[in-house]
């Protein structure tokens, strides 16, 4: 992948909060970690998920790329640039929406846009289309708006300057299903234009929607970066199989083979598995009994993710 | 704190509302000044006043700068405690850092614009006591010589400058409300009770480091002007605060 393709590297990023420190056998502080050897890129005119459970690292790698933690180990380049020496560079070029968006309560929302595009111009004709298709009133105070319409003004305030990267930290939550569908298209409309966007979302229905490539990060770590549309039909099946006699392989057969996930008995002679990327090793399991009937169907998203999640 | 101007204008109006009290409460108090100035001499009045106490009160000039001085430094004890450590850390506990910080603004900038306008509002202190006093003292028809209240103004907003400093420089260190008002209240706190404290013994050195003891309203009425060496330890060590808190909030990860 050249340069000019990738917007953001993330290369084996380390980040642990804390030390393990303990006084005469009292525990006073402890190591966690946020984030190990993480490492994945987002390229040009993408949009690329990032998931995973709370707590899994999302927010540190998040806040890692804007400078806001220091990394152990690792690096980070934003457009090319060093994300901490080039880091007011870096910040010209994105839009930010932060987890648990908080707002100068004393503003109404077109006085935070005339605040905050004195440091990042905004694109007065994509303004005006954010102010149609998002249905806020600009003209109230923040502190008397409800969280999705604060939402709506902290989107309208990180895409209005039209940013080349936006970093989006579950954008469309408290958004009502109209709104988080407009926010959608907008998005889609970003990228057409060669826009990238990084967005962290536990709602696999906007993944699925506007998505092109996902990273799922559990424990710190990064355990799968993959083409959406590969996710259902490369990660995860699901097989039953129906054998003609009670001559039967045990579970744990099933479960010796490293492409199964799991087992569940659902006859006397009926299992349903769930397996992973490759079927090969289960069918050469099977050459061994009759069967009456195998059928394999992809998973849904939905099991893909969960999957990962467990 | 910009939406914040009418909050930021009406603490100094209403604090200086205290020259307007003094002024109405001198012609009474100018017969009874004899017998009221036997009694500060007590240990007690002199703790409580410090370097107030110094002045003459049985003139208008030494009333005035013995109510008005207790009034100043109790503003400057208050306002440089929890204003300037609230800065950051009221951005901190309401979470609207994160979005501020991702547009291009340089720390350091962000820092010196919230500090300016603490400072902004904090001459609003010096000036309106100013204003009133020389109002004041033409409407009692007595005098005092402005360009020492002049002075006393000047030493009073340096104060609020170099407290305010160190203040702040708690806030970028610890970034979190109650820590940093702990540190602040410790460390100006600290300062303003080593200067009533009595004689320390071998001790007594600790009472240099209070800036309390620089600039005070008494040294200046008495020298009749600024003292040049207790300014520049002021603003050195206000300065020096200031570029701390800078470095520390440039340098420091914002994980909390």
């Amino acid at each position: 992948m050249t340069e000019a393709e990738t917007v953001l590297e993330v290369s084996h990023l380390t980040k642990v909060y804390g030390r393990d420190l303990s006084i005469a056998g009292r525990k006073l502080g402890r190591r966690v970690v946020g984030a190990r050897d993480v490492s994945f890129a987002v390229r040009r005119g993408e949009i690329f998920g990032f998931l995973g459970p709370n707590g899994a690292g999302k927010t540190t790698t998040m806040r890692a790329i804007l400078d806001y933690l220091h990394i152990q180990e690792g690096s980070i380049t934003v457009f090319g640039m060093d994300h901490h020496r080039d880091a007011l560079e870096i910040r010209k070029r994105i839009g930010y929406v932060p987890e648990d968006l908080a707002l100068y309560e004393n503003f109404t929302g077109d006085e935070l846009i005339d605040y905050f595009g004195g440091f990042r111009p905004v694109d007065p004709d994509f303004l005006r289309e954010l102010r149609s298709v998002f249905r806020v009133d600009l003209s109230m105070k923040i502190k008397s708006l409800s969280t999705g319409n604060r939402q709506q003004v902290g989107l309208i305030l990180a895409m209005a300057p039209k940013p080349d990267f936006l970093i989006l930290d579950e954008p469309t939550s408290g958004l009502d299903p109209l709104m988080a569908m407009n926010a959608h298209r907008l998005l889609k409309e970003l990228k057409a234009e060669g826009k990238t966007i990084f967005l962290s979302s536990h709602d696999l229905a906007e993944v699925q929607a506007v998505c092109d490539r996902i990273g799922i990060i559990k424990e710190g770590r990064m355990i799968l970066v993959e083409e959406i549309g590969n996710l259902v039909t490369k990660f995860l099946q699901n097989v039953r199989i129906c054998f003609s006699s009670s001559d039967t392989p045990r579970e744990e057969d099933f479960l010796g083979l490293e492409s199964v996930i799991s087992v569940e008995r659902t006859g006397e002679r009926e299992f349903t598995l769930k397996i992973k990327e490759d079927v090969n090793d289960l069918l050469r399991l099977l050459t061994g009994y009759w069967i009456d009937r195998l059928s394999i169907e992809d998973a849904t998203l939905e099991e893909v993710f969960l999957q990962y999640y467990e | 704190m910009r939406k914040r101007w009418l909050g930021g204008i009406a603490t100094p109006v209403l604090v200086s509302m205290i020259v307007p009290l003094v002024v109405s409460i001198w012609p009474s108090f100018k017969e009874q000044a004899a017998s009221f100035a036997e009694i500060l001499q007590s240990p007690i009045y002199q703790a409580l006043l410090g370097q107030l106490g110094m002045g003459d009160i049985t003139t208008w000039s030494g009333f005035f700068y013995m109510e008005v001085g207790v009034t100043l430094e109790w503003v400057i004890l208050f306002v440089a405690m929890f204003i300037p450590a609230r800065l950051i850390t009221s951005e901190v506990d309401k979470n609207t850092l994160d979005l501020t910080l991702s547009y291009p603004i340089p720390r350091w900038r962000y820092l010196l614009e919230k500090f300016g306008a603490y400072l902004a509002y904090s001459i609003l202190y010096p000036l309106l006591i100013y204003a009133l006093a020389v109002a004041g003292t033409n409407y009692l028809g007595e005098t005092m010589d402005f360009g020492v209240l002049g002075y006393v103004m000047v030493g009073t907003y340096l104060q609020l400058f170099a407290l305010g400093a160190i203040s702040l420089l708690c806030g970028s260190v610890f970034l979190e409300s109650s820590r940093t008002l702990s540190a602040s209240g410790a460390l100006i706190l600290g300062q303003y009770v080593m200067t009533r404290l009595p004689d320390l013994g071998a001790l007594n050195f600790l009472k240099d480091l209070s800036l309390f003891n620089y600039l005070s309203t008494g040294t200046i009425t008495g020298l009749g002007s600024l003292p040049m060496n207790e300014l520049s330890i002021v603003v050195g060590v206000g300065l020096i605060a200031l570029a701390g808190a800078f470095y520390v909030f440039h340098k420091r990860e914002l994980a909390y």
